[in-house]
């Protein structure tokens, strides 16, 4: 693989205090946009929650849309930051130092968003509670075979690691901005920093435990999206119904979470001059990451109509996938394939990795691929179940797309907000990385100590 | 940062003691149209409860004494000279009251949720004695809730019968039971 | 509206009534702060509050007379039910029946007089009104008979007596009394005065009939008494083979009552007569050697057979074959019935159709056996079309001073071609009797509301033995008065009306008159057999035997010829079919919202009328389904809806009756003998819009599923998938298994079970655009196919589809909070107030049964006091559905216990099963073997609802028998 960069500590760490520098007039703009969508979506879930889900185009059959999609989606995209950040790690894969920290901001702030979205479609939002287990004068318990519950129990799992995973991961460079910071800044970081003084002892702790972390989380990357997959596998609907669902659903998680991260990174190196330190080659790391999961998903298409189409002419699987490749939402059905599936083939020829925004574009359109993917899912099989009579199409209504929009100024208000708080790059993984490579022969801890004392 | 711990721990302490000591207490009794006393009726004079609410042994619902049952024993008992003044002007004012043709509107006391179908008759049946429902109400003036007659408190007596007969009394725990 | 709703006296009376019931919820308020709770003055000793007290009536909506179980609760009526003691609706009652609550309880119900103020009704006086009418009918009545002319609709009981009495008090000819039933069978009437001289509709006996053709009567639905006739004809229905009784239907569309049928003869409109001719050709033709045919009938014989085939198909246009295939069953299964005409036959020719069919039951011996004279009682038959029109002529003559309108609605009624709005505009005074406004009362000076039935005395003898009583079943709601009241007080007070109208309440009269009956009837007490009458619903004596009828052998043959030849059809001219639809009637219960919300079995529509094509015509015009289409008729034109319908000839339009659509498209044509012609041409074209056409379809097509089986004698057993394999063992229920068995070849689609389900179980109506999105809340749906696919062959099936109570239902295993859960009863039970609203068990349910509340429902004032107190109001945000009316269960339960014994079988009825005049539907134990359910389920055409999804419904349905030709 291609040598790594060398910049100077000091230009990194000027990099990085210029990104927490006084925010410029784009970052405003981006700010204030991101802070009406918001609004728009608040405004939107106070009607539905005065007025119920009459203000949107769920009927039956078809009783979820746009907002459990959403929850979907939003899951996915949580996805890679571990992905990267930690399966990397322990595949000791060194082009993932300048991205991962992104990568990690990206996934809590991600789970953050999708955990939003049950609550937006309850018929009762103000009883979400109820799906949490706790002890009431009722004797009342939850429904341990509900998937709903699984969820709620997967994704506030994922939510807690990832938050811890990645404070622990910036606690030094916390402490080295709260050395670098005065006032109230440096109270924060304090407190982020834990305590931090990079002591040989703390550092031989801190990689220990960095490291356990980074296996604790790993299966958590699988899980996740499995159980949020079984929403749908353990159901009895055509369409919903398959054992492919787990691992499938992982592989568009993961294409989806990628092609999120590069579609930030790219813009930020840019907007904040890291080409020396996000360099073409981590992006080609990841763009081969994009085809490799953009491949595996198309392989998942395949096998669901290969499973279906056999079937006799009244088996309802059948009908289901005839339905969703000629049927009403048809042209849904085929963006999604040329945004996952063929569109990333793109990414096979280097020109295109290399070139930063054909990148983007590519990236951008396999995230509106992966948003169809669960929105065609969800809605066919539900509009078009067995019973003929009961068959209806659906549409959402505005308010489900001022959600939906809304959800995505939260997911970037929040990493705006992340990005003057967190240096969106690991100073110490990055020095480690410098020093790692300058003294080849040494393990990663003396590494670090060696970079430490330097 | 300690301080902010330390609030917040004193901040819960406050709180939870608070709910716990005040949190669910009972409403107290409220002022009804004329100061009817279950103290005298049922008390003192042991008029037994199926004596006014009529159809607690018959129906679901145990059933507000008419004016016509009320008039029944007043239309003789008019006065009380033998207690004070006071409570002999009240009664002198209450006979009078029944006179009228219109109905007292008495202000509710014990009330179950809309979805809870409750059934006197099938308690009285039971052997549920009135109070272990209403309290002691021939100690009371003013009846007053006694009961949380919440789900919690109607399913302790239901889970303790459950375990006295659990074949026959299965139901007494099943969501249909009592919600409808 | 001249009524308002929220008047305060009257809902405060309402209020005592429910105070009563202080610990009972009735509706599903929220925790109100502070409640007050009102005792009785007086404690009605009958009334346990909390406790259902049943009073017997009758059903006025219809001339049938079905007999009614009012159950109230608290002084307040809650549901109708049949009176099983009636012989005429044995315990069911009809959607109209059923809906017919609504009525009392209906918002827009006057509440007091009003009177005409410029273009507004406004409220007046009892006292006032009455003075008013007074004054007229005296000044009308000192200038001459025929100045004071009463429209009703047919009394024939003291009502009616009272009524002609009051009219000859007001100096009145007997013809100035004009009885107006829209829907009146005259034709048939006509036919039986010329061929037998007694002007009367013969009673069908159905369940003596081997086969039953029915020429567009649709006696499933409005025809006659739909209750009866449709257990008739169940009783030889849900077997194979030869003893099942057989059903053809003719007529150029295939009407509800079409889809029980076995045969259907696409005669085209106005070629039923033709139809007719050729089987009587056949039937007796010497070769088809018919046993007892009068000689007069053998004479026309060789006229018959003159007439050749060919003129025949032509004028029926249909092949010849099909005709002598049907003649050959008639004569094969006797005795059958022939059935006819019905509103969607009564063309210019009605009146020979009725001969026809006449001299065919004659011929093949069913007269006396299926078909009886002698039990119409013909105390007060509906005016001819000839003398309506009569009134309306001199109404617009202005000969007339004071019209009085009796529950007949001329304008929401009667073709718009008649100009009835004009003619009652040359009246001075139009004083109507009707509860709730209507397109007369738009036009009335003054309304007189009279109580709803539920609310007054009365009685009616729809038949000879039969004499059904009503009595109030509770306090009237507004401030009515009863319309025979109103007549008898005024009727008093003209000049010389005591010596005519002799009595002081009318209520006391009704009384008076059965008294009068009980000791006619020999009675020792009297007194007693009238309250034991009353509290029965009624005196109910044997059917009289049939009379026996001489043959007019003249009119016979004149009744013998093939119908006029059918002119040319201009371009873009279609052939019109006005049909009735068992929800919207007459029309004149079309505003109750339960008949609006519930979607037509046969079209899934609701809340609008519309215009039926058939593909090919649909296509040929360019329109789709929703499109609007322009329908030139004989009052100008209507603009409808589209929807394209397998079921009608292409050279036909179908708009259903009980609409302003409808009777505006209408003629004024009336045939020979008198009777109303509904038949016409419309030219139809499309309007270039879209309309609002909600539907509850999805696709009317089963794509190659065979979800709705059906068995033949050949193979009379449903094949049932392998179920074997399990991972997991079946649930156990100790107790009881609750469960439905549904017979799919009793079940005519009436939808009496919808409504009376919406009754029972508060479901709320949500209007057309909830309609559109599929957020329709019946936890009961009529589940229509038309077949396997598109363009593929007409094969209606129809599937009442509630909640299955599956043994492994898919809904409760992913329901978070345990909201829906499995009882030990095999009950899926849902909890309103636990659920949250994740819709993840409707998403699941294979039936999509469960319904959601898409947002809060208002049951409008004084709506909610029909709420049934046993059954919580659902919130907003709540998923519901069908429970097996889990209340009726647990009230059985309960007063089984009470008398410490088990439950009986078929003591515990669903609503649904209870109204069911097929008694299609059947509710008990499946795990007693001895139930009936439990011997319907394990037959051999019993099959489950998708059952290879290993679900195991509680519901078993038993295929509909299809019989094909050869059988015949």
């Amino acid at each position: 693989m291609s040598p790594n960069p060398r910049p100077s500590p000091t230009r990194l760490e000027r990099a990085v205090l210029a990104m927490h520098g006084r925010p410029g007039p784009g970052y405003l703009l981006l700010l204030a946009l991101c802070g009406g969508l918001v609004a728009w979506g608040a405004y939107a879930f106070y009607l539905l929650f005065t007025q119920g889900l009459q203000l949107t185009g769920l009927g039956r059959p078809v009783g979820w849309g746009n907002l459990i999609c959403n929850f979907v989606f939003w899951v996915g995209i949580a996805h890679c930051g571990t992905l990267i950040s930690a399966i990397l790690f322990l595949f000791r894969a060194r082009f993932r130092t300048a991205v991962y920290r992104v990568a990690e901001m990206m996934t809590v702030f991600a789970v953050m968003t999708a955990g939003l979205f049950p609550v937006f479609h309850l018929g009762r939002p103000w009883l979400a509670y109820w799906l949490m287990p706790y002890p009431n004068q009722r004797g009342l318990w939850i429904n341990f075979r509900s998937p709903l519950v699984w969820d709620v129990f997967a994704v506030s799992t994922y939510l807690t690691v990832s938050v811890v995973f990645l404070l622990v991961g910036a606690a030094p460079d916390a402490a080295a901005l709260r050395d670098a910071t005065t006032g109230l800044r440096r109270r924060l970081y304090a407190l982020l920093a834990f305590g931090w003084r990079g002591t040989d002892e703390q550092w031989r702790h801190y990689t220990r435990a960095y490291l356990f972390l980074a296996g604790f989380a790993t299966p958590l990357v699988v899980s996740v999206h499995s159980v949020v997959s079984w929403d749908f596998a353990v159901s009895l609907l055509p369409g919903w119904h398959s054992s492919l669902f787990p691992p499938y659903f992982v592989a568009g998680a993961i294409l989806s979470g990628v092609a999120m991260v590069i579609t930030i990174l790219v813009p930020l190196r840019r907007a904040f001059h890291l080409e020396d330190i996000i360099t073409p080659h981590h992006l080609d790391m990841l763009s081969r990451l994009v085809v490799l999961t953009s491949l595996i998903v198309g392989y998942a298409y395949l096998t669901e109509f290969g499973l279906a189409l056999p079937q006799p002419a009244s088996d309802p699987e059948r009908a289901t996938f005839l339905y969703r490749a000629t049927g009403h939402y048809a042209p849904f059905f085929w963006t999604m394939v040329t945004c996952n599936c063929v569109l990333p083939l793109l990414l096979l020829a280097r020109r295109v990795r290399r070139a930063a925004w054909a990148l983007v574009a590519v990236c951008v359109l396999i995230n509106v691929g992966m948003w169809l993917e669960r929105w065609v899912i969800i809605v066919t099989s539900l509009s078009h179940d067995r019973l003929p009579f009961a068959w209806r199409t659906y549409a959402p209504r505005w308010p489900e797309w001022a959600l939906t929009f809304g959800a995505l100024g939260w997911f970037f208000l929040l990493f705006l907000v992340g990005l003057k708080v967190l240096p969106p790059i690991s100073i110490a993984e990055m020095k480690e990385a410098q020093a790692h490579a300058a003294a080849p022969s040494g393990t990663g801890t003396l590494a670090v100590e060696v970079s430490h004392v330097a | 940062m300690k301080i902010l711990a330390l609030g917040a721990t004193l901040a819960l302490g406050i709180g939870g003691g608070a709910f716990a000591l005040f949190g669910d207490r009972l409403p107290p009794a409220p002022v009804q149209p004329i100061p009817f006393s279950h103290r005298v009726h049922a008390g003192a004079l042991r008029i037994g409860c199926t004596a006014c609410h009529a159809y607690a042994e018959r129906g679901p619902v145990a059933g507000i004494p008419s004016m016509a049952r009320c008039r029944g024993c007043h239309r003789f008992v008019k006065e009380d000279p033998e207690h004070r003044p006071a409570v002999d002007a009240e009664l002198k004012r209450a006979v009078e009251r029944l006179r009228q043709d219109a109905p007292i509107e008495w202000v509710r006391v014990h009330r179950v949720p809309d979805h809870v179908g409750f059934h006197h008759a099938r308690h009285v049946g039971a052997g549920v004695a009135c109070r272990e429902c209403h309290g002691a109400v021939e100690e009371m003036d003013a009846v007053r809730q006694v009961a949380s007659l919440d789900m919690g408190w109607c399913l302790e007596c239901h889970r303790r019968e459950q375990a006295e007969r659990p074949v026959e009394r299965a139901r007494l725990t099943d969501c249909w039971t009592c919600h409808k | 509206m001249a009524s308002d709703p929220h008047d305060l006296p009257l809902n405060r009376r309402a209020f005592l009534k429910l105070a009563g019931a202080a610990g009972v919820a009735a509706g599903c308020s929220p925790r109100a702060a502070t409640q007050k709770v009102i005792p009785y003055v007086v404690p009605p000793e009958d009334i346990v509050p909390g406790t259902p007290l049943y009073y017997r009536t009758t059903c006025r909506e219809c001339p049938a007379g079905c007999g009614v179980t009012a159950r109230t609760r608290e002084g307040r009526a809650v549901k109708l039910e049949g009176n099983p003691e009636d012989p005429v609706g044995r315990g069911a009652l009809c959607a109209r029946g059923q809906a017919a609550l609504q009525a009392l309880y209906h918002p827009d119900r006057f509440i007091g007089p009003v009177r005409r103020r410029g273009a507004t009704l406004a409220a007046c006086g009892w006292e006032e009104a009455q003075e008013a009418l007074l004054a007229a009918i005296a000044a009308a009545r000192a200038r001459g008979p025929g100045r004071v002319r009463l429209l009703t609709r047919p009394e024939p009981g003291t009502a009616g007596e009272l009524q002609r009495a009051f009219m000859r008090a007001a100096g009145a000819r007997p013809a100035d009394r004009v009885v107006l039933e829209p829907l009146d069978p005259a034709p048939l009437r006509q036919a039986a005065r010329a061929l037998f001289g007694r002007a009367e509709v013969p009673a069908y006996d159905l369940a003596a009939a081997r086969s039953v053709v029915a020429f567009g009567a649709d006696f499933l639905e409005t025809w006659l008494s739909p209750v009866e006739l449709t257990r008739g004809l169940s009783t030889g229905r849900g077997r194979t083979g030869e003893a099942r009784t057989r059903l053809t239907w003719v007529g150029p569309r295939l009407a509800l009552t079409g889809v029980s049928s076995d045969r259907w003869l696409r005669a085209r409109a106005g070629g039923e007569p033709a139809v007719a001719l050729g089987l009587l050709r056949e039937v007796l033709d010497p070769r088809a050697a018919v046993a007892g045919v009068p000689a007069d009938l053998r004479a026309l014989q060789p006229r018959l057979a003159a007439v050749a085939p060919a003129e025949i198909e032509a004028a029926a246009g249909i092949p010849y074959a099909a005709i002598a295939a049907l003649a050959h069953e008639l004569t094969r299964r006797r005795p059958s019935a022939l059935l006819g005409p019905g509103p969607a036959s009564q063309g210019p020719d009605a009146t020979r159709l009725a001969a026809l069919l006449l001299l065919l039951d004659l011929a093949l011996g069913n007269v006396g056996r299926t078909v009886r004279f002698g039990a119409d009682p013909g105390l007060d038959p509906p005016s001819s079309a000839a003398e309506v029109d009569g009134l309306l002529a001199s109404l617009s003559a202005g000969e007339v001073d004071v019209l009085l309108v009796h529950h007949a609605d001329p304008l929401g009624t009667l073709p718009a071609a008649l100009r009835a709005a004009e003619a009652l505009g040359q009246v001075p005074l139009v004083a109507s009797f009707a509860t709730r406004p209507d397109a007369t009362t738009a036009r009335a000076h003054l309304v007189l509301p009279d109580h709803h039935a539920l609310e007054s005395f009365g009685d009616v003898s729809p038949r000879r033995g039969v004499v059904a009583l009503s009595q109030p079943v509770m306090t009237p709601l507004h401030g009515t008065r009863p319309a025979s009241q109103v007549l008898l007080d005024v009727g008093r007070r003209l000049p010389g009306g005591e010596a005519e109208v002799p009595w002081t309440d009318f209520g006391a009269l009704v009384r008076q008159r059965d008294l009068e009956r009980a000791q006619r009837a020999g009675a020792s007490d009297a007194a007693t057999a009238s309250r034991d009458a009353f509290q029965r619903g009624g005196r109910y004596e044997a059917a009289p035997a049939p009379a026996p009828v001489a043959l007019a052998p003249d009119a016979a043959s004149a009744a013998v010829a093939l119908p006029r030849a059918a002119a040319a059809r201009a371009a873009g001219e279609l052939d019109l079919v006005l049909f009735p639809t068992v929800l919207r009637g007459d029309g004149r219960s079309a505003d109750l919202p339960w008949l609006r919300e519930i979607p037509d079995a046969l079209s899934t529509v609701s809340w609008t009328a519309w215009a039926e094509l058939s593909p090919a015509t649909a296509a040929r015009l360019g329109v789709a389904a929703g499109d609007l289409l322009a329908l030139d008729g004989a009052a100008g034109r209507v603009e409808l809806p589209a929807y394209v319908y397998p079921g009608l000839r292409d050279d036909a339009v179908a708009v259903p009756l009980g609409g302003a659509e409808a009777l505006a498209l209408a003629p004024a044509a009336r045939d020979p003998s008198g009777g109303r012609v509904l038949a016409s041409r419309v030219r139809v074209a499309r309007a270039g819009r879209r309309g609002r056409l909600p539907v509850l379809e999805g696709s009317p097509y089963q794509h190659g599923q065979e979800i709705v089986p059906a068995v033949t004698a050949a193979a009379p057993s449903v094949p049932r998938p392998d179920l074997s394999a399990r991972m997991y063992p079946e649930p156990r229920h100790p107790e009881h298994r609750w469960a439905l068995a549904i017979d799919l070849d009793r079940c005519t689609g009436c939808e009496a079970c919808v409504v009376a389900c919406f009754a029972e179980n508060n479901v709320p109506v949500m209007g057309p655009e909830a309609a559109d999105q599929g957020r329709y809340m019946g936890w009961l749906r009529i589940e229509r196919y038309l077949g396997e696919e598109p363009g593929g062959e007409l094969d209606v099936r129809l599937l009442p589809m509630m909640c299955q109570q599956c043994s492994s239902a898919p809904c409760e295993p992913v329901c978070p909070v345990y909201a829906t859960y499995h009882t030990a009863e095999g009950l899926s039970a849902q909890v309103y107030n636990r659920c949250v609203g994740t819709r993840y068990c409707s998403n699941n349910c294979p039936y999509k049964v469960r319904t959601f509340n898409w947002r809060d429902v208002r049951f409008e004032r004084p709506l909610d006091m029909q709420l049934n107190p046993d059954v919580t109001v659902r919130a907003r945000g709540v998923m519901e559905k069908c429970t097996f009316c889990v209340q009726r269960i647990r009230y059985g339960e309960g007063q089984a216990r009470a008398e410490g014994r088990p439950v009986v079988d078929g003591e515990i009825v669903p609503a649904c099963a209870q109204t069911c005049a097929a008694e299609a539907i059947v509710f008990g134990d499946a795990n007693d073997p001895a139930s009936r359910v439990a011997r319907l389920a394990t037959g051999p055409r019993g099959f489950r609802a998708l059952e290879e999804l290993g679900t195991g419904p509680a519901v078993t349905y038993l295929a509909r028998v299809r019989a094909p030709e050869d059988e015949s």
